[in-house]
This record gives C-alpha cells, structure tokens and sequence, in this order.
C-alpha cells in the first residue's frame, strides 16, 4: 500500500485519523473545526526523505511549510563562506518554514532530514486555494501564523537584549 | 551498497524510472490525439467559470451542489436553445430548400447574361463556356469522396467528444482538481517538489488571470461598441459589436477586426463611403480603444501579463505566421508561460550555483 497511486484512491482512513490528530495539536491549524482540519488534510502532500536528503535550501524560494510527520529535520544557516550553524532539530509533531506561506522570499536557512522521514507538506498555492473558497479558515491559519511569527520576534529581541548586555559587559564599540 | 555487485546503479534506475513516465505521458499524447482539443477546451472552462464556483462556495453552498446547480442552468439553456431555435432553422431550411429552384434559374440566367456581355466586349479573347466549367467544380460531381467521408467522421467524433468529454472533464476539474494537482505532485522527486509546487501555481495563476482578464476585456469592448454603434443608427450594431469584442482578444489587430465590418455595412447599405458616415464610425472606435485602453484593460488585464509592448507585437506577428488566428490568440498565454517557467527555473537554477 506504498504505492501513491493506491494510497491516494483507497487513502487509509486510520492514517488520515492520526494526520487531523497531529494538525489538531499544531499552533498554526488551531480555532479550526474537525470539518476543516478534514478539507486541509485532503490537500497536503504527503512527501517520504531519506536520511541525509534536503528539504529546501537557503536562498531557493519557498514553497509552503513542512509538518515532521515522522523523523527528524535540521535547520542550519550559512554563516560566511564555510560556516554552517545548526539553527534547530525540528522533531515529530512540529512544523517548520511556515514563513514561506506568506511572503515569497527566498528561504532563509536550509532543512535536511537526519533520519528516514515523513513530511506533510503544506503550500502556498493550497493556502490561496483555501482563500478562495473559504475566506475564513484561511484567515484563521494566517493569524495563527503571525501570532507565532510575533512570538519569535518578541524571543529575538529578548535574544538581542541579552546579547548588547553581554557586548556592553565586555566594553565592545558596535559603531566602529 | 556493496558496489561490487552488478546492481544497477542509482542513476541507472532513476534515469529509468522517469524515462518510462516521460514515455508512457508521450505515448499517451500520441494515441489520444483525438482528446486534446476537447482537454484544452476543459481546463479553459475550468479556468473560467472556477471563480463563480468560488465565490458561491464562499457563501456556504457545498461545491458539489454548485456545479450541478451550473450544470442544470447550462442543460435548460441548450433544451431552451434546442426547442426555440431549431424549428426556426428548420423552417427556413425547408423554404431555402422551396425556393432553391427558383435561385438556381436566377443564377443560371445571370451567369448567361455574364457570358453573352463578356463574349460581347471580348470579341478576340477566347472565354470558355463558364456553365460547363462551373459544373466541372462544383463539389458532389465526382461521386463519393472516400476522405471526405473519413475526414467527416473524424469531424463528427470531434464534435461529440467536445459535447461529452468536455462537460465530464470540466465537471471533475472543478469538483477535484486541486486533488488532481496533488496526484501529479506526488510524482514528483523530492529535489524538485518546491519548484514543481511554484511552476504549476505561476503558470496556472497567470493564465487564470489572463483569460479571465481577456474575457471580461472582450465583453466591455463588445458591449461599448454596440452601443456606441446603435447612437450613430449604423445596422447591424450588435453583431458588429460582437466581433469587435472577440476580435479584441488579438492584441493589436483588435481594433480594425470590428472596424472592416462596419465598413462593410456601410458600402452594403449606402452602396458607397460616404465621409460622415465613416468618421461617426471612427469616432465611436476611437472612444472605445480610449475607454477600454484607459480603464478597463489596467483593471481586467492589468499586471497579469507583465510584457513588454515589444514583446507582443512580435509574438502576436509570430503566432499569427505560424498558426494563422489561432496563434495571434494563444501567442500572449504561450509567451507568459514561459516566461513564468523561465522565472522560476532561474531561481532555483541560481540558488544551486548551475548559472
């Protein structure tokens, strides 16, 4: 039952139950009723990596954003020539480059799965589509995200604020 | 991943695997021919009438109901067109075919009296017997044509496949075709995903805009020469109209479709060009270029098609060399497909360092 063709006609119901069961848990799918969550669940992309493949890279345009099924993803950043800095571990039951859903710049970090992995992807185009045919619940999933977005810019300049402490601590001149 | 053994290698597989899909997507093409045209219709149906859908989605109704309930409306038109309309056709079928006697004595007397001035003023130049030749061409004198009945029975398949397969498909379209979409996607390699998500949804996008625009673009010139037509008297103002409006749809060249009929109507009715009449004419498609061009075009068409002037008269004049009106027509499409295409391959072909 591997094969899409099957899966897609027959679709396991059990497996479609725990899919509308994980988005139920997500920040980005909450204030959505279960008929909703079952219109979303229909449209996402089921997509299988093996370990070590890539999932987007930095600087590609995104696409849409990606639910860790199973497995495991890291999120790592180019940092000058040859440095590469590891951003996060996305595990099972959580969600990443959500951002692309909004804006259509280019990535900003590069996701690799470190294990065999599932990911639900979910995209631009299915977003504009759930617009188009009911405004409400894509407005629901759009401020879930800029809720999430403004948490993340709140942490950043707590982030920030510790790191000027820090600069200040060590008497660094930031204009020279 | 011993290496050793002779398995065949990854590449060897791949190239395979996506070989064989290429192969079967070509064969398939290649043996349903007859199908394109009716699936091209489809997807223009499916681009068109998506919005209304839509938007009565948006008011609470299930899609399902919504496209039977288009379908219903569409099925009473047609009954309407096919119980008012063909006992009218019929009925002057029947007089043609009443009074076709009297015409071919009329026509037979006019091409003697065609003769005899001709043999008149051209005492020296010998004219062959133009009833004699006329008969030699005309169609039906060489018993059954074997292509013709073939070419006539390719034309009926034609025409029943457009009748069934297109409100089938265009039925499924609307009903799934993000499903559909997502089907295909998952055919798709994982390296190539994001950019296949991105392509389909650019060139989907800009050729719903497109035709959307064209249409709505089409109507308002088709609707604002008519009326502007019927204020200066001319007849035939609303076929006249109607021609302009899909004439519009050929970048350009738009404006001077409408404008020859209208001639035409002129000469037929005045028997001459007189200047008032012609400049009323010119007036009324001046005034709609100028409105259409103004205002509605920058908000029907607007940004869909982001091409340079330049660019579509060249590709309008290609089209039309290759493929007569058709081309003129898909020209502008063709050339925004791809350069969306183009846009997004550049992209990822940057952020992977290949140029």
């Amino acid at each position: 039952m591997d094969n899409p063709v099957w899966t897609y006609i027959f679709g396991p119901p059990k497996e479609k139950r725990a899919v509308i069961e994980l988005m139920k848990s997500l920040p980005a799918f909450e204030g959505l009723s279960q008929k909703d969550l079952v219109t979303i669940e229909r449209i996402l992309h089921q997509r299988r990596y093996k370990a070590g493949e890539k999932v987007f890279g930095e600087d590609m345009p995104g696409a849409g954003m990606y639910i860790v099924k199973e497995g495991e993803v890291v999120i790592t950043k180019r940092i000058g020539e040859d440095r590469e800095v590891e951003l996060a571990v996305i595990t099972e039951r959580n969600f990443f480059g959500e951002l692309a859903l909004i804006d259509e710049m280019p990535r900003s970090a590069t996701a690799v799965v470190r294990k065999d992995t599932v990911l639900l992807a979910f995209c631009k185009p299915d977003l504009e589509n759930i617009k188009d045919r009911n405004t409400r619940v894509a407005a629901q999933i759009i401020t879930n995200i800029a809720r999430l977005v403004c948490k993340r810019l709140i942490k950043a300049n707590e982030n920030l604020e510790v790191l000027e402490k820090k600069l200040d601590k060590h008497g660094v001149d930031r204009d020279g | 991943m011993t290496g050793s053994t002779k398995k065949p290698s990854h590449l060897v597989v791949k190239f395979g695997y996506y070989g064989l899909v290429v192969g079967v997507l070509l064969a398939i093409l290649y043996f349903f021919k007859l199908l394109f045209a009716p699936l091209i219709a489809s997807v223009l149906l499916t681009l068109i009438l998506d919005p209304l859908v839509n938007v009565l989605e948006t008011k609470g109704f299930k899609r399902i109901n919504i496209l039977l309930g288009i379908y219903a409306v569409i099925i009473l038109v047609a009954v309407g067109a096919v119980v008012f309309i063909v006992p009218k056709i019929i009925t002057e079928a029947q007089t043609f075919a009443q009074d076709l006697p009297q015409y071919k004595t009329t026509i037979k007397e006019g091409i003697i009296g065609l003769q005899k001035t001709l043999d008149e003023k051209f005492k020296d130049v010998p004219i062959p017997d133009l009833l004699t030749v006329i008969k030699e061409r005309m169609p039906g004198n060489k018993g059954i044509n074997v292509d013709a009945v073939i070419a006539n029975l390719s034309s009926f398949f034609a025409i029943l496949s457009l009748v069934v397969i297109v409100p089938i498909v265009t039925f499924f379209l609307l009903a799934d075709g993000h499903l559909i979409q997502k089907f295909l996607l998952q055919l798709i390699p994982n390296s190539y995903f994001e950019m296949s998500v991105l392509l389909v949804h650019k060139v989907t996008s800009a050729l719903k805009y497109f035709i959307r625009g064209q249409l709505i673009d089409a109507a308002a010139v088709g609707v604002m020469t008519s009326i502007g037509l019927a204020i200066i008297g001319l007849p035939y103002f609303l076929v006249i109209g109607m021609i302009a409006g899909l004439g519009n749809l050929i970048p350009y060249l738009g404006p001077i479709i409408g404008f020859i009929p209208a001639l035409l109507v002129i000469i037929m009715s005045s028997g001459g060009l007189a200047l008032w009449p012609v400049l009323k004419i010119i007036i009324v498609f001046v005034t709609v270029q100028f409105i259409e061009g103004t205002f509605v075009y920058p908000i029907a068409v607007g940004k869909s098609v982001n091409l340079h002037p330049l660019v579509v008269i060249i590709g309008v004049t290609i089209g039309g060399q290759l493929a007569g009106v058709l081309g003129m027509l898909i020209a502008i499409p063709i050339i925004s497909i791809v350069k969306v295409t183009f846009e997004v391959l550049y992209c990822y072909l940057k952020s992977y360092s290949i140029i």
